[in-house]
């Protein structure tokens, strides 16, 4: 049975989420969609219904468990068999460190001049770690690292990308490239994802974003790591959270942890997990979400290429153009 | 220790896709004693559970080979058509509809629904079991399961009916 408007979800989208497959972003459009749509909040109960019957179904019964006759035909026939064929690695087994008391040694000398020939040999192998800025929070603030399948920054369309790991200069705006699914920036222990074509900039209290959506995990080391955006700015106090740009509003989601949100007439501290979106005219309003279901996954999302303005339901829904 | 722990899952998974009692006994001994024999070609950086799930497979597959049949992925499009259930006024309980959709699949795709939903296991430790990509596995049994769930809410179960009872 499908849905018979064209912009409500799919059934590979409720498996999704009963399977805990969908990323954070994706689960909570989900569950709001759920709230506003009749049609598939009965599709999402039907599926409920029928994985907890599949669950108790198929899971093993009583009459599986092994009876003592099945413990022993096993460890009888291994032991008439005998012991199992040494593989290629058996000698391992044998092996003792005691019989060579100098290897240990011997291993950490070498070791030990490796590195030194390393680190001597390939000059700045050692990423650059900037002096953190005295006003900053996150130390250092201006470092960033990609991973090296994620996408080159680029500053400036003209201008060449820049490599995929170093320092960026404050207050000047970087884009993502379009052909890159996701990207993954991380400032020391901190982690910030940026989605497809997103732009920011950063500075000294965090960062500005101009467009597009961030999802923040961060560890608070003094002073609060602040986003901020056109239409207010999200403090925050040691947690976990997303912030996405729209002509409409700014959507900031809270998925653990403590945030403030500040407006031109407004200021909100946001301690459970939900939504609030800064609007043009400075105000700031609330969304309630439910809990998620068990076994729904709580770790960082990684955001899938978007166009910003998905998430207000101006443009189409993302979740169903991703089948 | 590890035939008590491991006997149930090992057993639920065999004897969902054969339906002779004994050969579903010997098959679930035939796969610890050669879990045994191949233990040093176990990684240990991988869960176990998986690893002696795909000796069970393999095993199923050789008796359907020797029977003449083949044990293999076969995609949704080809299975045929899955009409089922309760006839007009019968009303049958939700377990009841389950076993009668699965005995219905082919056996490699019963296989995916025992993995998934009675043993727990991820996509990618389903694609370890069953040598499949994890895009074909999660293709085929999102498609069955879609069909199942259709099916499912069209039918009054004996449990729905007696939820309605209790709502009046």
């Amino acid at each position: 049975m499908s849905s018979q408007k064209s912009n409500c979800l799919k059934d590979p989208d409720f498996q999704d989420y009963f399977d805990a497959k969908l990323s954070f972003p994706e689960r909570i459009r989900l569950e709001k969609h759920l709230k506003e749509c009749g049609c598939c909040a009965k599709e999402c109960k039907a599926y409920e219904a029928l994985f907890k019957v599949l669950g108790d179904s198929l899971s093993p019964i009583p009459a599986d468990a092994p009876k003592p006759s099945h413990t022993e035909g096993v460890m009888k026939r291994i032991s008439q068999g005998g012991p199992p064929a040494p593989g290629p690695w058996s000698f391992l087994q044998n092996f003792s460190f005691a019989n060579f008391r100098w290897a240990p040694v011997a291993g950490l000398m070498a070791a030990a001049w490796i590195l030194v020939l390393f680190f001597w040999l390939v000059p700045g192998r050692f990423l650059k770690i900037e002096p953190a800025h005295p006003e900053s929070t996150l130390l250092p603030l201006s470092y960033l690292l990609l991973p090296e399948s994620s996408a080159f920054l680029c500053p400036d369309r003209s201008k060449n990308p820049l490599p995929a790991s170093g320092a960026l200069e404050a207050d000047i705006p970087y884009q993502l490239p379009v052909r890159n699914q996701t990207a993954l920036v991380f400032l020391g222990e901190n982690r910030l994802e940026f989605s497809r074509q997103a732009q920011f900039k950063v500075n000294a209290f965090g960062v500005h974003l101009l467009s597009g959506k961030t999802y923040c995990s961060i560890k608070t080391q003094g002073k609060p790591f602040t986003v901020m955006t056109s239409f207010g700015s999200v403090t925050c106090l040691g947690t976990r959270f997303g912030v996405e740009v729209t002509p409409q509003g700014v959507l900031v989601t809270l998925d653990q942890g403590k945030i403030e949100l500040k407006t031109k007439m407004a200021v909100e501290t946001l301690t459970d997990r939900g939504e609030m979106t800064m609007t043009p005219d400075g105000k700031l309003k609330r969304t309630e979400t439910k809990p998620s279901p068990p076994g729904t996954m709580t770790a960082p999302p990684v955001l899938s290429g978007e166009t910003p303005a998905a998430e207000t339901g101006s443009g189409p829904d993302s979740l169903s153009n991703a089948y | 220790m590890i035939v008590e722990r491991y006997w149930p899952k090992v057993r639920s998974l065999i004897r969902r896709t054969l339906s002779n009692r004994e050969t579903v006994e010997d098959l679930c001994q035939e796969t610890f004693i050669k879990a045994f024999e191949k233990i040093d070609q176990f990684d240990t950086t991988r869960n176990f559970c998986p690893w002696l799930l795909k000796i069970g497979v393999n095993l199923v597959g050789e008796h359907f080979r020797r029977s003449g049949n083949k044990l293999q992925l076969v995609s949704w499009e080809e299975t045929t058509d899955i009409s089922i259930l309760a006839g007009p006024g019968e009303r049958v309980s939700d377990r009841m509809l389950i076993d009668e959709y699965l005995e219905k699949l082919p056996v490699f795709l019963r296989i995916l629904f025992v993995l998934k939903h009675g043993l727990m296991l991820s996509y990618e430790e389903m694609a370890q079991v069953l040598d499949e990509p994890v895009g074909s596995i999660k293709g085929n049994l999102n498609r069955a399961r879609a069909c199942l769930k259709s099916h499912f809410a069209e039918v009054t179960t004996l449990e729905k009916a007696d939820q309605g009872m209790k709502t009046k």
